[in-house]
């Protein structure tokens, strides 16, 4: 057995989950996140005294107007699957995180519903946006590497996706209807197409996305 | 609701996150010549000039420590008339926040006649922490000045 964890000291680097994970508690706290020494430790970090620079350079910043998004523009969240880049309204991302397993349904896991993920603790449906667009996967590349997890208007889902490029600020007035030549898939479930820095992005419809889930998944 | 703890002298104290607008760095404080020891100073909040007000002075202790944890927290409160007035309360360990909700929010109403300004309290850990309210708080002097100082433009 260790020693206690002593308040001041980085025990979570000797004895916690970034050292050999001997402490006693962490069979009851799980993670050093949830115990109250790493807490206080955090704490400890805003007890410095200022950095020289530091007060000078927030003055000049806070003396500026608030940079407000130019009107008739949204944000939203682009993110990569297969070689389409696709774009969702950023109030709809609840996370983007790192790949994690896909607990598979039995009698349900299919092509579209791919099975249960889980984020922060709460059973989550995963599926393959891949599949239900209609996008064919890259042969070069590996397997998905991030995961988005997105609120939509019937429930939460989590996506697999190849990558992740922050939020852009698209513009509501140029959206344009997706030709027809693309897949019916594809059409069915999207808004329009948005161009952001020189890129064209599908955005999604939560809605019709939602509705499309749960058609081709088997849950409706 | 949401309450952002703040430290005033050797007291920790609640504030309802709804009237909080910002909370900042200890910024750069241009000193008001005249103004009561618990007025540090005016500060650029984009471009209104904002009474910096320390609440550790306001509560009989020393000015507070320059730390990183000591900040200013820009509140809003609304004037009798209707107006929107801004004050910077410069408080020392603003680091955390506590949601109350259902029978814990603020389950204690006060009715203090000397101490107009704490509004209820509630149980953080083990300490009973009062929530104040930002308009009474301020000594009348202090918010004469500032409601001079801090008009919204528009």
């Amino acid at each position: 057995m260790s020693a206690p964890p002593l308040a001041g000291s980085d025990c979570w680097n000797r004895i916690g989950v970034s050292g050999d994970g001997s402490c006693d508690r962490l069979g009851e706290l799980v993670h050093c996140r949830n115990c109250p020494v790493f807490s206080e430790g955090g704490r400890v970090l805003f007890e410095r005294s200022l950095p020289p620079g530091y007060s000078a350079e927030w003055t000049a910043l806070l003396a500026l107007p608030k940079p407000e998004a130019p009107a008739g523009t949204f944000a939203a969240a682009l993110f990569r699957v297969g070689d389409e880049w696709l774009a969702l309204e950023v109030a709809h991302v609840v996370q983007i995180g790192g790949i994690r397993p896909v607990r598979r349904i039995p009698h349900r896991s299919g092509e579209v519903l791919l099975g249960l993920v889980n984020v922060d603790g709460e059973l989550v449906l995963c599926a393959s946006l891949s599949a239900l667009l209609g996008i064919p996967p890259v042969a070069a590349e590996a397997e998905p590497a991030r995961f988005l997890a997105v609120s939509l208007p019937g429930g939460r889902w989590v996506f697999p996706v190849q990558e992740v490029d922050g939020v852009h600020q698209l513009d509501s007035a140029s959206l344009v209807p997706l030709p027809s030549t693309l897949s019916e898939a594809r059409t069915r479930h999207a808004r329009g197409l948005a161009r952001t820095e020189g890129r064209t992005v599908t955005l999604l419809d939560p809605d019709r996305l939602d509705a499309g889930l749960r058609e081709r998944g088997g849950l409706a | 609701m949401l309450y952002l703890l703040f430290t005033a002298g050797a007291r920790r104290y609640a504030l309802a996150a709804g009237s909080v607008v910002e909370v900042v760095p200890l910024l750069r404080l241009d000193p008001l010549p005249g103004a009561p020891p618990s007025v540090r100073g005016l500060f650029s909040y984009r471009g209104i000039p904002v009474a910096a007000v320390d609440v550790s002075v306001l509560s009989g202790g020393g000015e507070a420590p320059e730390r990183m944890s000591t900040r200013i927290v820009i509140v809003s409160y609304s004037e009798a008339g209707g107006a929107i007035r801004l004050v910077g309360l410069l408080a020392t360990s603003v680091t955390e926040t506590v949601a109350r909700s259902g029978k814990h929010e603020a389950p204690s109403r006060l009715n203090l006649p000397d101490a107009p300004w704490i509004e209820s309290a509630f149980v953080v850990g083990d300490e009973v922490v009062p929530c104040v309210r930002v308009e009474a708080f301020l000594p009348v002097e202090i918010r004469a000045l500032v409601d001079a100082r801090s008009e919204r433009p528009g």
